[in-house]
């Protein structure tokens, strides 16, 4: 046990010291030369401009590796090199993931407040992929998850724009969101809500996409008997602030 | 669980085929609303695997092959179901008439005798996964054509073929929620505005999935598959109508997935939706190493897969909706339990129950649960379900199994 002890920090520090890294992406995730956002701020993997996101120009090329070689060599017992066919991705990238149940537990409430609490998520967990306890499996989206995701982010902001009662039984919400979206408003609301849910900055298409919904998509609700009702200001409010929190943005990491 | 649910009609529709509901209520069409988009032209299909994630013993298909020899089998416990089927009389023996006169045990020599493999090869050719072209290949335009009850039968790879990918179903209540279903709610967002929003949150989301081609390659099926859903028109329907014979209970059904007999609740239900291929399988229960005399899977069979197959067996023989489909049930596993240790055989026998399903047996096993030479592999298996189901796509290659009505 004491030798255990002893060795885990030197292998901590020899990793730290002669560990393979690529040139970027690496130094965002460990926390050095990123910007308050963190991994999923501009610059970060999964932000504008980072190693994660293909921007609307010119694909970045990758900065080399730090490190000439990746491994050593190893020869098995039917003298076949074991990295032999081994593909190589390019470090960085690839490797979004969706967010835990156990997280959007939290975030949901992180982004939206803790007064305005989607009631909806607590019984919606094995939607989510919830594992059982001492277990493991990697959440993934699928159709039922991705729409689920849509009603959980939609009541959550129901409650934030006054729409339903939110977690105290209030109704007030913001009073901006009782004045219908008109298009200078729904882009900075649009923007503020991206950058809050994401972490990170949007683009202008991404914030017209938001835009579209809240000016647009949500003007005639279609009700279940067929017929159309006008959205009120605070739904549609509630549908686009909905759709970004159902973005990859907000749902993976 | 006594609210009325909203079905996509056109895919409801179809998959019922055309009766109008007595399990959907009476608010549904009638045929004329159908229309042919099956997989051999003229009746909806669909195929249910239930995997029995570990093993399914050959006492189940083959009884005759053990009988005053091994597995506890004798004269007393397996029923013999005709053209050489015979099988276990408490189990398989026992499923309502439907199902036992048409039944056939279908051999399967893959050769290969660890789970990982074994598993790989039953659902895929290492790369495509035989579900999702088979599901793909069956058509029709229902928005989930393929759907895993509870978990994803393990180990195979799962690549969506062209807009057709495997969607997990892990609670019903959110399900038919999302098939459109559930008691007018302020809370609901409005489907029209849903399926916009979550056009525009792909849109959103493009550049990510872009740049994660592999790992986020579940949420472009996401967005794809929810979008359609959501576009899809709905019809009500009563869930209590489909549960009530599986739980006894007239109302307050629990949309939970839990047990096996909630999955074929489940499988019932997207069946129904109009998918074409549904899979429901439980955790690693049946590598039943030891169970020399078959005590153990008889009882674990009686007990967690024969109330919910029984009751699924018996609506797809008698319930109007469902018996103007062709449906079809495979139980099968990662291979045959061997003998004397009930350890892993290189081989299955797969049970299959179907419209189509001539009773007899390409399964039947020697002695010592080996099969003949010259016996069809795991795509040969998957070439039977497809002339079982009457698709008319070759995409598995020829069926060597001439059980087929």
């Amino acid at each position: 046990m004491n030798r255990l002890l002893l060795i885990a920090p030197l292998a901590i520090a020899a990793s730290l010291t002669f560990g393979c890294s690529s040139g970027g992406g690496d130094a965002c995730l460990s926390g050095d030369n990123c910007n308050d956002n963190g991994a999923n701020g501009p610059g970060g993997p999964g932000g504008p401009g980072g190693p994660g996101d293909p921007g609307t120009g010119p694909a970045a090329t990758p900065p080399p590796p730090i490190c000439p070689s990746f491994g050593t060599d190893h020869v098995g017992l039917g003298g076949v090199k074991l990295n032999d066919g081994r593909v190589q991705a390019t470090a960085s990238t690839d490797r979004g993931r969706m967010k835990p149940y156990s997280a959007l537990t939290s975030e949901y409430k992180r982004v939206l407040g803790a007064d305005n609490n989607p009631a909806l998520l607590a019984s919606v967990g094995s939607t989510f992929g919830l594992s059982p306890a001492r277990w493991f499996a990697e959440p993934q989206p699928n159709a039922v998850s991705m729409y689920t995701a849509l009603r959980v982010g939609f009541e959550g902001c129901l409650q934030l724009t006054g729409g339903i009662p939110n977690g105290k039984g209030s109704t007030a919400g913001d009073p901006k969101f009782a004045v219908a979206p008109a298009a200078d408003t729904a882009a900075a609301q649009c923007t503020a809500w991206a950058r809050t849910f994401w972490s990170r900055d949007a683009s202008p298409e991404e914030i017209q996409a938001c835009v579209d919904v809240a000016m647009t998509d949500s003007l005639k609700e279609m009700q279940t008997n067929g017929t159309t009702v006008d959205g009120t200001p605070q739904r549609r409010w509630a549908y686009a602030c909905a759709t970004v929190l159902t973005a990859t943005g907000f749902l993976s990491y | 669980m006594s609210d009325k649910y909203n079905f996509s009609r056109r895919g409801f529709l179809k998959g019922a085929a055309g009766a109008a509901g007595t399990a959907m209520g009476t608010r549904l069409a009638g045929r004329d609303w159908i229309q042919p988009a099956y997989a051999d032209g003229t009746e909806k299909s669909a195929l249910l695997c239930v995997f029995l994630t570990g093993g399914y013993n050959a006492l189940f298909g083959s009884a005759d092959s053990f009988k005053n020899k091994s597995f506890g089998v004798n004269d007393g416990n397996i029923a013999a179901l005709g053209n050489g089927l015979v099988v276990d009389k408490a189990s398989l023996g026992s499923l309502p008439a439907y199902g036992t006169s048409h039944m056939a045990s279908i051999g399967v020599r893959h050769g290969i005798s660890d789970h990982g493999n074994a598993e790989t090869m039953d659902w895929s050719d290492g790369n495509r996964n035989h579900a999702i072209r088979l599901a793909a290949a069956m058509g029709g335009d229902a928005a989930i054509k393929i759907a895993s009850i509870g978990g994803f039968p393990p180990s195979a790879p799962r690549p969506a073929e062209g807009a057709v990918s495997f969607q997990q179903i892990n609670s019903m209540d959110t399900t038919i929620r999302a098939l459109g279903g559930g008691a007018p709610d302020p809370k609901i967002p409005a489907r029209n505005v849903a399926a916009q929003a979550l056009i525009r949150a792909q849109t959103m989301s493009g550049r990510t999935v872009t740049a994660n081609p592999k790992a986020m390659t579940t949420f472009k099926d996401s967005y794809d598959t929810s979008i359609l859903t959501l576009q899809k028109p709905v019809k009500p329907f009563i869930f209590d109508d489909i549960a009530k014979d599986y739980t006894g209970k007239a109302t307050g059904n629990s949309t939970a997935v839990t047990d096996f007999t909630s999955k074929f609740i489940g499988a019932e239900l997207m069946i129904r939706a109009g998918a074409n291929v549904v899979t429901i399988s439980d955790g690693f229960n049946w590598d039943s190493h030891g169970d020399t005399d078959g005590s153990g899977v008889r009882k674990r069979f009686a007990d967690q897969v024969m109330p919910g197959l029984t009751t699924f067996v018996n609506h797809i023989g008698n319930d109007p909706d469902l018996k103007a489909m062709n449906i079809v049930v495979a139980i099968f596993g990662d291979f045959a339990r061997s003998l004397p240790g009930s350890d892993h055989q290189p081989n299955l026998t797969t049970t299959v129950i179907g419209k189509y399903v001539k009773v007899g047996t390409t399964g039947h096993t020697d002695g010592n649960v080996g099969l003949p030479a010259g016996t069809g592999s795991t795509v040969q298996m998957w070439s039977y379900f497809a002339a079982a189901l009457k698709v008319q796509t070759d995409i598995f290659g020829p069926n060597p199994h001439a059980l087929v009505l």
